[in-house]
Formats: C-alpha cells, structure tokens, sequence
C-alpha cells in the first residue's frame, strides 16, 4: 500500500487581483491568506515591485511576510515572452535570458515550481511550434536554479487534448528533464457552467477531463491551481467534482502545492462599475475563505 | 483598507502555546481625522448574538496592548484613519470554523462639537446627529473563519 499524499493547502494571490493596488496592499493580501490558516501561495512575477530589478529593501520585506505569516513560496506565475518585439522574432536565446531572469527571482524568492504560461495559437491553448527549442535551452538554467517550469492545463484544454501528449508530455520523455511539468487548472474537469456565468461559457461542457485522468499526470506536477468560481452557503463548489480529484491526488501519494483560485463572476465584473467594485470588496475574500473552508474539511488540515 | 469598517484582513482565530484562546480583528477609525486614544469610547461587541464588554476587548496598535482603561489617559498615542487597530478578545476554543455576525460600537470625543453631542455619545448607539465625516458609532460585518 502506498503512502498518502499530504499536498499543502494555499492560495494565489490573483484571486485577489481586482483588490489589490487599491483595497489591499501586499502586506494584507499576506495576511488575509495566513487568516485562512493556508501554508502556501503562488505570486505572480507582476506583483514584484520593480520587478524584473527588486531592490534589496523590498525583497527583506517579502521575506518577513513569509516569515510573519508562516507562508511558504509555492509557485511564481510567468510568461515565456517570445513575442516582445515587432519586426524580427525573438532568437531562442533571447526567449532564454527573459526565462533565466525569472528563474533567477524565483530563486531570491523561494519558489521551486513556477506557473509558465507557453505562448499559444488557439483557444485550445496549442502551443506556437518552435517552444520546444527554447524551453529545452532554458532546461540547464532550470536546474541551476532549481525551479521547475509548469505548463498550465486550463479550461478548455482538457487533459486528453492531443497537445498535451504529443507536445509537452513528448517533451519530457524525450529530454527525461525533471524541470517541466503540468500545473493541472482544476477548471479542467468543471463540467457545467459556472453560477452567473451561464452568459460567458468558456467551454460547452461536452469534453471535459475526468477525475480519474489526473493519476498519470501528478508525478509531473508540483504544484495545482484549485480553480473555483462559485462557492456556496454551504462550501461547496457545484461545478467541479472536488472531492473526487483531491482523493485521487492524496491516494496516489501527491506531496504538492493547492493554490486557490478564485475565478468567479463579480471577478470579471468588478471592473464594470462602482457598484460592482463594491461587491467584490466584501465577495473576493469571503469567496476565498469559502473555498478554504472546503479544502480544510477535505484534506483534514 | 477595506471600505467596511470591521475589515477581512486580521480576522482569525489567535494561538497561544499551540491552542486557540481567542479571536481578533481589524476596524479603521471612520473619522476624517485621526484621533489620540484618551479620546476614544469603545462599547460592546457582539458576534452572534454572545456579548463581550469593552472589559473584554483589547485595543492594539502597532503590536502594543491597552485596555480601555490605560486608553483614558494616553493622549499621546495618535490613531491615524490609515491604519487599521486590531481588537483582541479572548474565547477559550476560539470561533467556530464558518460565518459569524459582527457587530461593534465604538466612537469618540470632539471638543469642537457642541456639549449636547459630546454629553450623549454612546459607543453602541447612533449620535444624535449622524455627520458621514465621522462614520457610524455601530458597524456589522458578516465574516468567515476557516
């Protein structure tokens, strides 16, 4: 019988994006996630001051956040830019000094798994061909710095969608790196529309992936966004099938990150008007709270 | 900071020595400006309908306890409108993981205002006058522990 996994119970600071800047400072995004009792979280390279170049001063402050609040660094959300410039494209090397900038914060950071976003040519999220080659000469500065690049499977992708295999999963075989993987959007497996969102369908729900198909990917995965976009009264989501995926996760020994996402309507809205900013003042962190609430009560811690 | 008075942000339970002996959170001053803490008058707190008195609650700022009684005479320490004061209330367990109703009254003194306000002020009432400048005396807020 092998062990359970333990993974670790977080939050991505994006869900609080429409607040933060404006209603909510770092520090209290920091503490507002240390307030649900999560151990981890994801930021994104975005909510760096001054990034790509932080100074020293604001980097100490991070890290007495960290320390303050008991959290641990889970992932840094980045893009693999190849598409800066118009005119001629980005050579692969110049696709590499942009990756080694990123790992190189990660690292100062404490992050060992990063959310890398692959440029795309569909809604399907298939990646632009010639990927391959620069990710694979970003591998060493991967390992140098100890993070490992995850590609993120989101709505609509689903995880039989034929790029998965015959690009990314053909790629780690075909390199045996150790330094790429899957963040597995739980959005994948959601399989009716979303509470209020019936107007803005990302998907028409017939291929969706199911529970069962996450098992072959979790050795490939360090770290998860727990996607919601409606939580009950009750704490529970009613368009993913959660306890499902999570006991799948822990039966198979999965030790990573759960980041939750919060990706509900009053999140696209909040930037309509007044009167919805307002309501997603008192919704995103109640949301949030909501969703950690459940993965408390899942996982038992 | 929130627009709500009783922020999100700092609502937890609090741990000591490894167990849960009560809960804390955030209000800002509504005022247009800040205030020394000899002029503050803090009243009752209620979550879920179980009272504590302000003999109950303790006032932090900037990381330093005070009961209401070492406030009376503190006109030194400056509460600015930008940062929030965290109130301590201890609860053997804690709360319960879920939603709880806050409510809380507190308010303060203005030389400057008439006698007749300034003789009526009540933390857990209205003042006589409501002025938006100086916020609410008694403020809800419906928030989740996890």
């Amino acid at each position: 019988m092998s062990k359970k996994g333990h993974p670790q119970r977080g939050v991505t600071f994006y869900s609080y994006l429409n607040l933060m800047g404006r209603t909510m400072t770092l520090d209290d995004v920091f503490e507002e996630v240390a307030d649900t009792g999560a151990t981890c979280f994801e930021l994104l390279t975005s909510y760096i001051e001054g990034y790509p170049n932080p100074s020293n001063k604001w980097i100490d402050h991070y890290w007495s956040l960290c320390e303050k609040y008991h959290l641990q660094p889970a992932e840094l959300g980045h893009w693999a830019e190849n598409h800066l410039r118009r005119g001629p494209a980005m050579s692969d090397d110049e696709v590499v000094e942009e990756l080694k900038q990123d790992f190189r914060l990660a690292n100062l950071l404490g992050f060992k798994a990063l959310r890398t976003k692959i440029t795309c040519v569909n809604v399907l999220c298939d990646p632009e061909p010639g990927w391959q080659s620069y990710i694979e000469k970003a591998l060493p500065y991967a390992e140098k710095y100890d993070v490992m690049m995850q590609n993120e499977v989101h709505l609509p992708t689903t995880l039989h969608t034929p790029h998965i295999r015959d690009e990314y999963l053909d790629f780690i075989h075909r390199t045996g790196t150790s330094h790429f993987g899957f963040n597995i959007d739980f959005g994948t497996f959601q399989y009716k529309p979303a509470k209020g969102m019936e107007d803005m369908p990302m998907s028409d729900f017939k291929d969706v992936t199911k529970p069962e198909e996450i098992v072959d990917f979790l050795p490939y995965s360090r770290a998860c966004h727990t996607k919601f976009t409606s939580m009950n009264e009750n704490f529970e989501e009613e368009t993913i099938p959660y306890k499902e995926v999570i006991d799948l996760m822990i039966e198979n020994g999965w030790n990573g990150y759960l980041l939750s996402e919060f990706e509900g309507t009053i999140r696209f809205k909040a930037e309509q008007g007044p009167e919805y900013f307002g309501r997603a003042m008192d919704e995103v962190p109640d949301q949030v709270r909501r969703h950690q609430i459940m993965m408390r009560n899942l996982l038992g811690y | 900071m929130e627009r709500q008075v009783i922020q999100s942000v700092g609502f937890r339970n609090t741990v000591e020595d490894g167990k849960v002996t009560g809960f804390q959170f955030k209000v800002r001053l509504p005022y247009y400006r800040g205030i020394f803490l000899s002029q503050l008058r803090p009243g009752t707190l209620t979550v879920d309908g179980e009272t504590f008195s302000k003999d109950e609650v303790i006032w932090n700022f900037d990381g330093e306890d005070f009961t209401w009684e070492e406030m009376t005479t503190n006109y030194k320490l400056h509460w600015a409108v930008t940062k929030p004061a965290t109130l301590k209330v201890k609860k053997e367990g804690g709360l319960a993981q879920g939603f709880h109703d806050l409510t809380y009254g507190f308010c303060f003194t203005s030389s400057y205002m008439p006698p007749i306000i300034q003789d009526h002020l009540d933390p857990d009432q209205e003042s006589m006058v409501f002025m938006p400048e100086f916020g609410h005396h008694v403020n809800s807020r419906r928030l989740l522990i996890v």
